[in-house]
């Protein structure tokens, strides 16, 4: 097998994030690359500077010996390399030809009306080649996922692509169409065709890949034949060598750890919201700090989303303190006492014109009357509220008439926790609530998280960080695909128990 | 993927309150009162005689068929662009009240008491329909009273066959529009200022005005507080739906009957008032202090240049530029932040 195309030593750096750290890669005509690390461990960033979506600030691509500086998108479809996104980019009302052949140049008659005939042409004959059975004049709207994604896959046979890229492929896929997709896949590399296969699903990467590459915090760690790696030590190249620290451990560099009342807060019964969460039934204790980890995609959002009222759940019983609620908008959970910090805090969670004071009076107006009888809020009473709560959280702002805009993320995050703090909330949901932030307000809001926990209230601790879940959570369940899949708790907890869980693997009998 | 922020800035750190930072901000939001000023001193200086006299002020400026009509909705248009939404239909509105009020009066006898409840009842189901349209069925506001506005329309030309109705002599409804409050100024002007403090009040004062700006700050943040944000921007739209009732049965008082036009003429000014008013006091938010200068001085213009017997096309032609220049003006701050 020949290299043709590689990468030197590419950095790509995100302010306080370096998210590729001196990345070399080489890619083989023929060879299926597979392309593995947790969320965020910098997978999709090479992937973009590939295309030509993102400059490297270091580093070169070489193809056939040549440096190749890739100023747009286009340029790296004109040099043979081709990208079939996680998320589908097809133009839905246009038909399957003109979704192969979109950006390409239609073929023309007279140079002016579009040839269909022929455009029709060409598309079924790569279509042919996929296995055949897709109409090029159907609306590609029309089309299951699995054949839309098939589509795509012939944009990069239409275009002769040298390098096809898959990010996440399989995602929503049933397994007979898996098959169907690895097979197409297998005859491109046959053909000579370099592909690089990304996929948190490790059974898929042992099935189709001949090599593997792994990345954890921006590094490439570990490129290898797959032949030279078991489930077991994959797992360990993906978490890092301290993955199997226990959870006491961790605890102890992380200062935290609570002692969970016996009391029952929230319990939830046969959740399920439609093709994203099924069935789930969890319980949170009073005082208890309960970890939700899973991948991305796995359904974490929308199942707290739902059990909130953000989203229409298809069914389930929610029930607070033992008294089963009837939640159907964000407004009936906060009155029974659950609160939701999101996921997006910019863009669901801060309302941005408004002051910091604002921000945080918003979600208890009630609480800051002049008279408790007449809805009119009192800026003195407000002012004092929102002091209380800079000073309790060591929010850092000018005042609390600064625009809310203004403070850093974990200020941010401060902030609209502050706006609950005095609800009298029980029920603490905490999605994801680091992202983005640096280490020291990182610290602060696992400090935050235990204050709640001690007490006496319960927290619901979402992250994909599982270092995080495994240093401040008692119990953390894991969910994959929707479902729950497994609980691990006290010295169980450890990084690797839960990759196990979010991929379905058990290292003990597979390893 | 990589969510990028900068990472402790801003926090804590003094923003920079220069010289030209204060000069700007003074400018954004006090700007638009200077020019005003400045138009002011102009028009005194040139027609002084007519211009500064008081006569010309009630009569013209704010009177009951220009000043009130254009505050009041204004002030209604207020309210739900603070919730970002927009309302096309309130000019048709202003007509059907009109015309519904007018035609019970004139060719059903009716009490005018029970005339006028008649109107704000549907004054009010409209804006049941807009809202229950926009907010719980999640069309957009532009389109959904876009075509509520024509349909207005057509019922007002149905009411009243299609013709101007005159002719109305009942005079204890009449006197809406005669009173004398205060001197020469009419009880119309009064309805339009106790409009304008319960709008205030309301948005800047109450739980519900601080619910409505969070959502036009942010309407999925605004949910996930709690903010029953269907429910409210629904108020909105009854708000504005009443403002034109009200518009309505004023100026059929006034004219002693009804045309199907009644309100539509006032569409477009009221926005360019908002739209003024957002250039004020607070740059880039709708407020309704905000909203009686920007009504006041589009009147001031209008009546300043008429009397210096200006064409009407360079009357538009100066509004249109005033408006431009106002909203650029509340940019300067805006764009700061």
């Amino acid at each position: 097998m020949t290299s043709f195309l590689e990468t030197r030593g590419l950095v790509k750096d995100y302010p306080g994030v370096r998210a590729v750290d001196h990345v070399s890669l080489e890619f083989n005509e023929g060879e299926i690359l597979g392309l593995v690390g947790k969320n965020g461990a910098g997978k999709s960033s090479v992937i973009k500077i590939l295309a030509g979506a993102s400059r490297p600030d270091e580093g070169e691509i070489v193809l056939d010996g040549a440096p190749l500086t890739l100023a747009h998108p286009h340029e790296a479809t004109i040099r043979g390399m081709s990208f079939v996104h996680q998320e589908l980019s097809v133009v839905p009302d246009l038909s399957v030809a003109e979704n192969v052949e979109l950006g390409l140049g239609y073929p023309r008659r007279g140079g002016l009306f579009l040839n269909f005939r022929k455009m029709h042409a060409k598309a079924a004959e790569v279509l042919e080649r996929l296995g055949g059975g897709i109409d090029p004049r159907a609306p590609i709207g029309s089309l299951s996922v699995a054949e839309q994604r098939l589509v795509m896959i012939a944009r990069a046979l239409i275009t002769d692509a040298r390098l096809v890229v898959l990010d996440e492929p399989s995602a929503s896929l049933t397994d007979e169409e898996i098959n169907h997709m690895f097979a197409v896949l297998r005859d491109l590399a046959s053909h000579k065709v370099s592909v690089v296969y990304v996929s948190h699903r490790l059974e898929e990467i042992f099935g189709l890949a001949n090599r593997v590459a792994v990345m954890r915090d921006g590094a490439l760690v570990a490129d290898r034949p797959v032949s030279e790696f078991n489930v077991r030590t994959l797992i360990e190249e993906i978490t890092g060598a301290d993955a199997s620290a226990t959870a006491n451990e961790r605890r102890q560099s992380y200062g935290v750890g609570g002692r969970p009342d016996t009391e029952v807060a929230l319990r939830v019964t046969g959740l399920n919201v439609t093709g994203k969460v099924s069935d789930v039934t969890f319980e949170i204790r009073k005082g208890e700090i309960l970890g939700l980890a899973g991948l991305v995609g796995a359904g974490r959002t929308e199942l707290v989303r739902a059990v909130f009222g953000a989203d229409r759940r298809s069914s389930g019983h929610i029930e607070v303190n033992g008294v089963e609620c009837q939640i159907t908008e964000p407004r009936h959970a906060l009155d029974a006492g659950i609160v939701l910090l999101p996921e997006d805090r910019r863009n669901q969670g801060l309302i941005r014109d408004f002051s910091v004071r604002r921000n945080m009076t918003i979600g208890t107006l009630r609480q800051h009357r002049y008279k408790s009888s007449l809805p009119l809020p009192s800026s003195q009473l407000e002012r004092a509220a929102a002091q209380r709560a800079i000073e309790s959280l060591d929010i850092k702002t000018a005042s609390d008439q600064s625009p809310a805009d203004w403070l850093s993320g974990g200020n941010q995050q401060k902030l609209i926790l502050g706006r609950w703090l005095e609800s009298g909330a029980d029920v603490f949901i905490f999605d994801e609530p680091t992202q983005g932030i640096d280490v020291s307000a990182k610290e602060e809001v696992y400090m935050l998280m235990e204050r709640l926990a001690s007490e006496g209230r319960s927290v619901l601790f979402i992250s994909s960080e599982f270092g995080e879940l495994v240093g401040v959570c008692q119990r953390v369940m894991v969910l994959r695909e929707g479902e729950l899949v497994g609980e691990v708790s006290g010295e169980a907890i450890s990084e690797v128990a839960l990759l196990e869980l979010c991929y379905g693997h058990s290292m003990s009998t597979a390893g | 993927m990589t969510e990028i922020e900068t990472v402790g800035a801003g926090a804590g750190s003094v923003v920079g309150t220069s010289h030209s930072d204060r000069l700007r901000e003074f400018v954004g939001k006090y700007g638009l009162l200077i020019v005003y000023a400045a138009a002011f001193v102009f028009f005194a200086s040139k027609r002084g005689d007519s211009f500064l006299r008081i006569d010309t002020w009630t009569r013209t400026i704010l009177s009951p068929t220009g000043f009130t009509p254009l505050l009041v909705l204004a002030l209604g248009l207020t309210v739900v662009m603070a919730m970002g939404d927009f309302d096309l239909s309130f000019g048709n509105m202003v007509g059907l009240a009109g015309g519904t009020a007018g035609a019970l009066m004139i060719n059903y006898d009716i009490n005018w008491v029970v005339a006028i409840l008649i109107a704000l009842l549907i004054g009010v189901a409209v804006g049941v329909a807009n809202g229950y349209f926009v907010a719980y069925l999640n069309a957009s506001s532009f389109v959904i009273t876009l075509a509520a506005g024509t349909i207005l329309f057509g019922f007002e030309t149905l009411w009243t066959n299609n013709r101007s109705i005159s002719g109305l002599e009942v005079q204890s409804f009449l006197n809406l529009d005669e009173i004398k409050v205060i001197q020469n100024i009419r009880l119309p002007f009064f309805v339009a200022m106790a409009f304008f403090l319960l709008v205030w009040l309301m948005l800047d004062r109450t739980e519900l005005g601080r619910f409505m700006y969070a959502i036009g700050g942010n309407r999925e943040a605004a949910r996930l507080a709690g903010i029953r944000v269907q429910r409210i921007r629904t108020i909105g739209f009854i708000v504005v739906a009443i403002s034109a009732t009200i518009v309505g049965v004023l100026l059929v008082a006034n004219i002693g009957g009804t045309r199907s036009d009644l309100g539509t003429a006032f569409l477009l000014d009221a926005y360019a008032s908002v739209f003024l008013g957002a250039a004020v006091f607070r740059p880039g938010q709708f407020n309704a202090p905000g909203t009686l200068v920007g009504v006041v001085f589009l009147r001031t213009i209008e009546v300043g240049l008429l009397q210096m017997q200006i064409d009407n096309s360079w009357i538009n032609i100066s509004k249109g530029v005033i408006l431009l220049f106002g909203v650029l003006l509340s940019q300067l701050v805006v764009r700061q932040r």
